[in-house]
């Protein structure tokens, strides 16, 4: 029985995960020390507001170096929305360096409105080659809201959102996966590739 | 803090939900006055307007025009004779079997079939499993009535899902009836929404199977309202008509017993000798526990429905809450398979006192004539000690 | 870019779900977590919560019916908030986003916490709009205020978009004013860009007009959500079929 948890930092709608991972059949419980994060066979990481805040509070918990110690030993980490963008280079927001475990910047939107709040379709071909997407097609939409968004990099797979194709929906990269769109609150299709993400590409 | 309505009896506690204008009138009573103030002319032609619309796309050898869902009550004479006689449609009639039918109901039933010439479908669950499932609603809702408006408010819709025929005619939404959760000129349709809301008090069939239950899956399984897509597949919609005529359950109720000599008998707890008739539980065991439960029973009902269209009764409602229908209670425990005591400890636990029969009020000249003024032509709804599942309706 | 969205509002008042009627008139509507099931159901694109209590405060019941819902479409919630504390107690429960008014109007430092506890693009600042007689005025909870100054307060508070809000013919099926949509977007064109999400008295030809405007982002939609059971999803086929091509998700997403 593979052991999900969901960290617990203050940052995130935990409810709303711990329902969704429920739902398909993986009930997970809350990380709230080093052990925690060291024991599960996957951890999510949660994230919602500023990433200065975000990055404080994973000090202020002292999560840093057991997350670190996870990483390094290359076990699974899921990332959501802020907490997928936690785990590169640079934060734009924060003015502040991330965790670092993958390359670039996550900067802001620019555009019209700067933020990306909403349903978008993910480009096809390169979801469908992610291996996340069984039982999704190509009119499969997620909920997106966000105003920072993902650094595209070579360091992993980048499946960018259809019609913004710089700007990344999600990614793979070894045991790191990170969503930019909130799968617990995109309906059917964020069920399905939580479902994914788990079995097909974590292997559970 | 609890709110009375200035014209009805309605408090804020009503378990539908009730709302004030600034003068104090219920949202209830404000819907009511509706049916003073609108184009009832208008309205009847936007109802054939639409009919024409759903009827538009039948084919011609369709058989049937409309699901119908009745009742055997006079006010389901009603119905029949606006669908038939004056929208000239062809129903299917259909009927769920509420397991505890009196003679009335069972006689009225057959009266529809024949004089308004229609095809019946009716629809009877296993007995056992019916039993199962109201000791299951006793023990969660404290009301024995789930399994019977499971099945009624959506045998009807599966109906015409099966049948392909997307029309059904209810007469009335009781909550807009009762508490105007809606306005007629809101022309509401069937929803699941409200089914789970108000039929169902927000519990599914698969939600009431828990650790612990009596039943199993299997046994709700004639239960499930169809899906959206099997919905959608049809252009299944229900309409109300009370959207369209100004609803009077009376008025309606006494024309058809003149016009087609429909059965209306006596009831222990309420004056109105035309509602609920069918059901020899209804204004018994059930209205007891609704009077333990929620402080009011369908006298209240009845009444609000009443004043609305006439004056102040508070001393009949405190008379017929005040009879206590022993006998039928014990037939009914008899049938369930439950002691006295245990129906007794259940009517302990909820927050009203139903009174054992002890000192009724007495009703004053006025109120007697308003009770007497009910046609009764078919003596008592409890005529006899057992529930009638299928009956002999007409003499042939 | 991300579609436009198709919001469903429910209202609550003194602990009632109900519909609402230019906010004079209320009427019953069941219980809220049925509400918010039923949305989660027909997959709307988020689902809007207003408290429109005279003044609201989180009631924890609005927080419990919230959680037992346990929905997986976004939620939006609005109506009492004034401190960080309540934005978490709201996160806590399954809340997405968050409507504020009095905080624009008055006690910006707490917008400022609250914008980085859960990020510019959650908040959104509301704009209930009235005509006094002889011109729209912004309706806020200390009192009635000339649009102008409303909207330049709303566009230098941290939020991304603005619900603008028909109050006088909120309910009321197709009576939404089109001297309110001029006079907002006469105001904002001069403004750095805000998405706009429209609310009150829409039908689907106002919907579809709305939503082909560039800075609108949302419109949003209540009552009649529990007048029928097949109205959304017949809406939305309806704004992509029925010539309008408004470009919100189409219903084969689903």
């Amino acid at each position: 029985m593979r052991i999900i948890k969901i960290l617990q930092y203050g940052s995130g709608n935990i409810g709303s995960l711990v329902s969704a991972f429920s739902r398909i059949g993986f009930p997970p419980s809350l990380a709230s020390d080093e052990d925690d994060i060291c024991n599960a066979d996957l951890l999510i990481l949660p994230g919602v507001g500023s990433a200065k805040s975000a990055i404080q509070r994973i000090r202020n918990h002292n999560f840093r170096a057991a997350l670190q110690e996870r990483h390094e030993m290359g076990k699974p980490i899921l990332g959501i929305c802020l907490g997928a963008q936690l785990v590169f280079e640079f934060l734009e927001e924060a003015k502040q360096e991330g965790l670092g475990w993958l390359p670039g910047e996550v900067k802001s939107l620019q555009g019209v409105l700067r933020f990306n709040n909403g349903w978008a379709s993910l480009a096809w071909e390169e979801f469908r080659c992610s291996g996340l997407s069984r039982g999704l097609g190509k009119a499969s939409t997620f909920y997106f809201n966000h105003q920072y968004y993902l650094p595209v990099n070579c360091s992993g797979v980048f499946v960018p959102i259809r019609d913004l194709p710089s700007v990344p929906a999600l990614f793979l990269a070894n045991h790191l996966c990170g969503f930019q769109f909130h799968p617990e609150k995109s309906q059917r299709s964020g069920l399905i590739v939580l479902r994914n993400v788990v079995q097909d590409h974590y292997g559970f | 803090m609890v709110r009375q309505c200035v014209r009805c009896l309605y408090r804020s506690t009503h378990p539908f939900g009730l709302t004030f204008d600034q003068q104090g009138l219920c949202s209830g009573c404000i819907t009511h006055e509706e049916k003073y103030s609108l184009d009832w002319l208008g309205r009847w032609r936007l109802l054939e307007n639409k009919i024409a619309r759903y009827c538009k796309q039948r084919k011609k050898d369709d058989r049937y025009d409309c699901i119908v869902p009745i009742r055997g009550t006079p006010e389901y004479f009603y119905v029949l004779d606006v669908v038939k006689n004056r929208l000239g449609l062809n129903p299917l009639v259909v009927s769920f079997n509420s397991q505890f039918n009196s003679k009335v109901g069972i006689r009225n039933l057959d009266l529809i079939r024949d004089i308004f010439d229609v095809d019946l479908v009716h629809y009877t669950s296993n007995p056992n499993v019916y039993r199962k499932l109201i000791r299951e609603s006793l023990s969660v809702f404290n009301s024995m009535r789930w399994p019977f408006l499971a099945g009624e408010t959506q045998f009807p819709v599966s109906m015409a899902v099966e049948k392909g025929v997307p029309l059904v005619i209810w007469p009335y939404h009781q909550p807009t009836e009762q508490v105007g959760v809606h306005s007629y000129l809101e022309e509401c349709e069937m929803t699941r929404r409200s089914r789970h809301e108000f039929d169902l008090m927000s519990v599914e069939p698969h939600e009431l199977i828990d650790v612990g239950s009596l039943a199993q899956p299997t046994d709700v399984e004639d239960l499930h309202y169809p899906s959206n897509r099997q919905l959608e597949k049809v252009g299944v919609v229900g309409i109300y008509l009370s959207n369209y005529i100004p609803w009077d359950s009376r008025r309606f109720s006494e024309d058809m017993i003149e016009r087609y000599g429909a059965g209306a008998a006596k009831n222990p707890r309420t004056f109105d000798t035309y509602d609920r008739i069918d059901d020899m539980t209804y204004m018994t065991v059930h209205d007891v526990l609704k009077q333990a439960k929620t402080g009011y029973s369908r006298v209240t009902d009845s009444l609000c429905r009443e004043i609305r269209l006439k004056e102040d009764a508070k001393g009949i409602e405190k008379y017929f809450q005040a009879q206590y229908p022993e006998l039928e209670i014990r037939d009914f425990l008899a049938w369930l398979g439950m002691k006295p005591a245990g129906f007794n400890w259940l009517l302990e636990r909820l927050p009203h006192r139903v009174s054992d029969g002890l000192d009724p009020p007495v009703l004053t000249d006025f109120q007697r004539e308003f009770v007497e003024s009910f046609t009764v032509n078919h003596g008592l709804v409890h005529d006899q000690r057992s529930y009638i599942i299928y009956g002999k309706g007409l003499e042939v | 870019m991300a579609s436009k969205r198709l919001i469903a509002t429910v209202l609550i008042r003194n602990g009632v779900t109900v519909k609402s009627y230019g906010y004079r008139f209320w009427r019953p509507a069941g219980s809220l977590a049925t509400a918010l099931v039923n949305l989660d159901r027909w997959a709307v694109d988020e689902i809007l919560l207003l408290d429109v209590s005279r003044r609201s405060v989180i009631q924890p019941e609005t927080l419990a019916e919230i959680r037992k819902a346990k929905i997986s479409t976004p939620l939006i919630y609005g109506g009492g908030i004034r401190t960080p504390n309540d934005v978490m107690r709201l996160l806590e429960v399954g809340v997405d986003r968050f409507v504020v008014e009095s905080l624009i109007n008055q006690r910006t430092d707490s917008l400022r916490e609250i914008a980085d506890i859960v990020g510019k693009q959650a908040i959104l600042g509301s704009l209930p709009v009235i005509w006094d007689g002889a011109a729209f005025r912004a309706w806020t909870s200390s009192g009635s205020v000339d649009l102008d100054v409303a909207m330049s307060r709303l566009y230098e508070a941290p939020l991304s978009e603005v619900l603008i809000i028909d109050a006088d013919n909120e309910g009321h099926y197709g009576k939404f004013s089109q001297g309110l949509k001029d006079t907002v977007l006469q105001i904002t064109q001069s403004r750095e860009s805000r998405g706009l999400i429209w609310f009150g008295g829409l039908n689907e030809r106002i919907a579809a007009e709305l939503l082909l405007h560039q800075t609108t982002v949302g419109v949003a939609i209540g009552n009649i959500n529990f007048e029928r059971e097949i109205f959304l999803s017949a809406f939305r086929k309806n704004l992509h079929k029925g010539g309008f091509n408004a470009p919100v998700r189409d219903a084969k997403a689903f």
